[in-house]
């Protein structure tokens, strides 16, 4: 295969895998700033872990996130940072593919699916 | 290291701790992996191949955490560190590539070329099925600890599958991130992913990673070696000692 496209599809999926981490990064920072100005002057106690019955589904965190508290702002950013994994591996599917290399596709496919199967197993 | 700061600095319950160090590893691995991915070291099928071992690892870790008591936890933690801390006193040697071509690799067109001074260099995969078991028990532990497993996955593939230092680093690199993401959807669903804990700790990695690389520029790296693994190793013993006296 080419090495210009390999380099040109390279480049893309860089640059989307970015955009996607600068996301995460700002909705973590504003969320976590909107957290100081908020709660800031709060002590905080993280001693004993509190388990919080029955376990969370997935979208029922993503609902949460989505409801802009200074505490789930910074959850959502870490579900964008988490997404952004699943979207590299996605873009490596897709160069495997663009590169009609069906092996590795596979492969791909298959992590991508483990991927998703760990973020969605309590739905 | 985040975990045991927590724990034994801030008295953070272990289990935060470790959802906070699992997203700090995420964080600081995506940072740099797309750019060594164009700089040509990155052996993108070699990670991906070895990859599909380290989710299923990361996967039953992350699901056996909650069965297992904290102070098991903290004395594999501690252990795995001062392996760290063993290996990074040791230093890297160089050893050579394998110049005999594996049918796995071959199979899985592992074998690649990386650039050095003289030109680019071929190099062959050997080992294969150690390395991908290998890279089994690096997801495993990732899981379970809440631990990015870099320095095992670089030890499996340059000492076992004897890949160039440099492509095993880098490619180590690409897929740390994907492995502590595998065990991170259970850690959500079981709340050991907390907002207000990580937020610091990612703030305070990204702007260590920043002034970390300024003061490595002035500073010898054996001097650095040797208290970094110091460090490690006290920490790691202090660890041990928690998780069995039933401290954590």
């Amino acid at each position: 295969m080419d090495r210009f496209i390999k380099e040109r599809l390279m480049l893309l999926m860089g640059t989307i895998f970015m955009i996607a981490l600068m996301l995460s990064l700002v909705v973590t920072v504003i969320g976590g700033v909107y957290f100081l100005i908020d709660q800031g002057m709060e002590s905080m106690h993280y001693e004993t872990f509190v388990k919080e019955p029955p376990e969370k589904s997935s979208l029922k965190i993503w609902q949460d996130a989505l409801s802009f508290s200074p505490l789930n702002l910074i959850m959502l950013g870490i579900l964008i940072l988490i997404l952004a994994q699943l979207l590299r591996i996605a873009l490596v599917a897709w160069y495997y593919l663009r590169m009609q290399d069906f092996k590795f596709l596979l492969l791909s496919l298959f992590l991508l699916a483990i991927l998703a199967y760990s973020l969605f197993w309590k739905n | 290291m985040i975990i045991p700061a927590l724990v034994l600095l801030f008295n953070v319950n272990i289990h935060y701790a470790m959802g906070a160090s699992l997203i700090a590893v995420i964080a600081t691995s995506s940072g740099s992996s797309m750019a060594y991915l164009r700089e040509g070291y990155t052996n993108l099928n070699i990670g991906v191949f070895l990859e599909c071992g380290a989710v299923v690892g990361a996967l039953v870790g992350a699901y056996l955490v909650s069965y297992l008591p904290i102070s098991l936890i903290a004395v594999i933690l501690g252990v795995v560190l001062i392996f760290s801390a063993f290996f990074s006193l040791k230093g890297h040697k160089s050893i050579p590539t394998g110049t005999k071509q594996h049918p796995w690799a071959t199979f899985f067109k592992m074998n690649g070329e990386y650039p050095t001074q003289e030109g680019n260099k071929p190099y062959y995969v050997q080992h294969v099925p150690l390395g991908f078991f290998l890279l089994l028990i690096a997801g495993l532990l990732s899981g379970l600890l809440g631990i990015g497993s870099g320095a095992l996955k670089v030890l499996a593939m340059d000492r076992a599958m004897r890949i160039p230092y440099k492509v095993s680093t880098t490619t180590s690199n690409f897929m740390i991130g994907i492995t502590a993401t595998a065990g991170s959807g259970i850690y959500l669903a079981r709340g050991y992913i907390n907002p207000a804990l990580i937020f610091p700790v990612v703030i305070g990695v990204l702007f260590g990673a920043y002034t970390g690389a300024k003061i490595l520029k002035k500073t010898k790296t054996p001097t650095l070696r040797t208290i970094f693994a110091l460090v490690i190793f006290a920490v790691a013993v202090e660890m041990i000692y928690q998780g069995v006296t039933g401290g954590i």
